[in-house]
């Protein structure tokens, strides 16, 4: 009686998020997931089981997997929604491709553990590790531009207000007593007065 | 002289410092009759801006605060921009007196120098404070004497008279945090020349040093990493001062290359 009731509402709930992260705009992917997670676990309910009774290695691998999964979908996403450039998704869509190589073949993976005599989690954590360390190196070299550009830009704007406030102070010549016009951009409206 | 008949450009870079900018621009004015006074505004929270238009300078208001470096090269920029030959640079905080910037400029015209730094009459040092800090900074006039193969006594001293083509360097080209020690490296490597003169320094009245305490070895590491880098970063040709002087200003204009 009692796991029907919890099976039916998470599968409800499964669908609702479903159908939000249909209609939804933001935040699409968090309910996705979890709407497919929710209805998973309603529909197949001994996956807990079934999870638990995978030898260790199993395990670890398929965490892996799902996880790489997870990355590479939100990195498109947010490429896709502009808010990420692709220059700095780069880095993460090829670790999580790594990593996803990585759980699916384990053939090639074995050798590199023989060569580096690491087992498969040490290697999957010094790959993330020297991943995040060229994430956190690009950050710093972008940083340094930003800060570079926004001098120059700052500077620029200081310039051009000076310019400004001087021009602004000079009184403005009446223009029936045949003075040149203030604003020096605007040649046609001068030759053709009358448009 | 620039086009308007000013010989000579009074550049302040001046980050809160509205508690003693009036009276210190009122004795610019005074002891420099027709130089332009210009007060870069580093993002200051307080009067700084309104306190220099009331005295009477010219203000150059940066949008935020970029650190002195950025802040004395916009003053370059402008000067630049304005046909001035000579800039004198001032500290905010009053500890250089204008009444001594003949000095310089009478050091400029006997040597030819680019540059000319003042320093504290006496010692030369233009700071004060524990022995370790002196040491530090000692420690870097040494390193940075030997790599520029002349004399420098202080390299924080930021009591400056830049004059000529190493304006329109600067203008392009300036160090940020902490920038003196890393621009005089900058400017002897583009063929430029300094020279030093003794002058009457004034104790800080208003603000506290940039360098104090933990900040001597951030300091001395920091200008000492860059100038060790610095001499391996490819130079920029067209910025030696040969270059420079075959070219007009109006090639060179400062802002034409913002965001390369």
């Amino acid at each position: 009686m009692t796991p029907t009731v919890w099976r039916t509402g998470a599968a409800a709930l499964g669908v609702a998020f479903l159908v939000w992260a249909a209609a939804g705009r933001r935040g699409r992917i968090a309910r996705g997931i979890l709407g497919t997670a929710l209805l998973g676990a309603a529909v197949y309910p001994g996956w807990a089981e079934r999870l638990a009774s995978l030898p260790p290695m199993a395990r670890v691998r398929l965490v892996m997997a799902v996880a790489s999964v997870l990355v590479m979908i939100v990195n498109i996403e947010a490429i896709r929604a502009a808010r990420l450039r692709e220059r700095y998704a780069l880095l993460w869509i090829g670790t999580s491709l790594f990593i996803l190589g990585g759980a699916v073949f384990t053939g090639w993976l074995d050798g590199l553990s023989a060569a580096l005599g690491m087992q498969y989690v040490s290697i999957i954590v010094a790959v993330i590790f020297v991943f995040l360390v060229l994430v956190a190196f690009q950050f710093s070299v972008e940083i340094s531009r930003l800060n570079e550009d926004r001098t120059r830009l700052a500077q620029r704007i200081a310039l051009l207000q000076a310019r400004w406030e001087e021009k602004k102070a000079v009184p403005r010549p009446n223009p029936s007593s045949g003075g040149t016009p203030f604003i020096e951009s605007s040649p046609a409206e001068t030759k053709h007065p009358t448009e | 002289m620039n086009e308007a008949g000013l010989p000579l450009m009074v550049l302040i870079p001046a980050f809160n410092e509205a508690e003693g900018l009036g009276k210190l621009i009122g004795r610019v004015r005074a002891a420099l009759p027709g130089a332009r006074v210009v007060v870069v505004n580093d993002g200051s929270t307080d009067a700084t801006a309104a306190v220099a238009r009331a005295a009477g300078a010219v203000v150059l208001d940066l949008p935020c605060n970029l650190g002195v470096g950025g802040a004395v090269q916009t003053g370059f920029q402008y000067a630049v921009e304005e046909g001035f030959d000579e800039v004198v640079r001032l500290d905010g905080d009053g500890q250089h007196p204008p009444e001594e910037v003949v000095k310089l400029l009478a050091r400029r015209r006997e040597t030819g120098a680019d540059l000319v730094i003042g320093i504290r009459f006496g010692d030369g040092v233009s700071f004060e404070g524990p022995p370790v800090r002196r040491l530090g900074i000692r420690a870097l006039a040494v390193f940075l004497s030997v790599i520029c193969r002349t004399r420098v006594s202080d390299p924080t001293s930021g009591f400056w008279l830049v004059g000529g083509p190493l304006l329109r360097l600067f203008a392009r080209e300036y160090p940020g945090e902490y920038p003196e020690p890393e621009a005089i490296a900058l400017l002897r490597r583009q063929g430029f020349t300094l020279a030093e003169a003794s002058v009457r320094f004034e104790p800080r009245r208003y603000g506290v040093s940039t360098i104090q305490g933990w900040g001597t070895i951030y300091y001395v590491l920091k200008v000492g990493l860059a100038l060790f880098v610095e001499r391996l970063r490819p130079m920029d040709n067209g910025l030696s001062k040969a270059a420079l002087l075959r070219t007009s200003a109006a090639e060179t204009t400062p802002g034409r290359e913002a965001c390369r």
